[in-house]
């Protein structure tokens, strides 16, 4: 799976450089994101602006690194296109994870964790 | 209930018949949606039967072949006056009926609870199913146009 990481600022930000998101890409997200919270990177941000698909096994790995980092920091978006914000509220998921409109934005607001 | 299989305005649009490998679901999903949309206009019908496709195609393998790889699943699509018409076919049991008919989120968005089935639900616009002895199939009808409030 093609993925682009860079941390900064202990904001990790996560591109994910893939058009679908599904049970095959799905077990190597949730890898990638596992290994970056035991590093104790939680405060995430993921670029969702390439992704034109994603299924229950993509949601599934996004729900396991929620709940992996737990209280211990954040999960935000961006980028979402209709159809999958469409799934995001489908699933309930909009009440999980802060979804925004652009990478400043979701910067912004983890940045009020790393001032806390 | 107008989704049922051999009825007699149904033709045969296309078929393909897979192995239970979670790579080959994607481009099957992805090859019948293009089958059944030819205009970039409707990218939503696009989009609920690639994930329709992709959530049930998906059951199939993990489930209904137990991810044995050699196991075979196929899928049929149908073209029924305007609405789409897909069937897929797969040597498993099926899910419960009541998990088909009324699959319900868990209150705690973070738990593991059919978001699937919910995605499959909210996607077609009908959904039946047959048992077999040695097969089950779900069918999944699309209508090209969706009234007012049905999402």
């Amino acid at each position: 799976m093609n993925i682009e990481t860079r941390t900064e600022n202990r904001i990790t930000i996560i591109r994910i450089q893939e058009s679908r998101i599904d049970a095959t890409k799905a077990p190597d997200l949730k890898s990638h994101l596992s290994a970056l919270i035991e590093e104790g990177k939680t405060l995430i941000g993921i670029d969702m602006s390439q992704v034109n698909f994603i299924d229950s096994s993509g949601l599934g790995a996004l729900v396991s690194g929620m709940k992996k980092i737990g209280r211990n920091g954040s999960m935000a978006l961006w980028g979402l296109n209709r159809q999958v914000k469409s799934v995001f509220e489908l699933t309930q998921l909009y009440k999980v994870f802060e979804i925004f409109e652009n990478e400043n934005d979701t910067v912004e607001t983890l940045s009020r964790y790393v001032a806390s | 209930m107008t989704l049922s299989r051999h009825s007699q305005d149904m033709s045969q649009v296309k078929s393909a018949t897979i192995k239970a490998q979670l790579d080959q679901v994607g481009p099957v999903s992805e090859s019948m949606a293009d089958a059944a949309v030819h205009s970039d206009d409707d990218q939503d019908l696009h989009f609920r039967i690639n994930i329709a496709l992709t959530e049930a195609i998906t059951n199939s393998v993990i489930h209904g072949c137990a991810n044995n790889g050699s196991d075979l699943i196929r899928v049929e699509y149908e073209l029924q006056g305007e609405n789409h018409v897909f069937h897929i076919f797969d040597p498993g049991k099926g899910p419960c009926p009541e998990l088909l008919e009324r699959p319900v989120l868990s209150e705690d968005p973070l738990a593991e609870s059919h978001r699937g089935m919910v995605i499959m639900k909210w996607a077609a616009d009908e959904m039946n199913y047959t048992r077999g002895n040695d097969c089950f199939c779900l069918s999944m009808l699309f209508r090209s146009r969706r009234t007012a409030g049905a999402e």
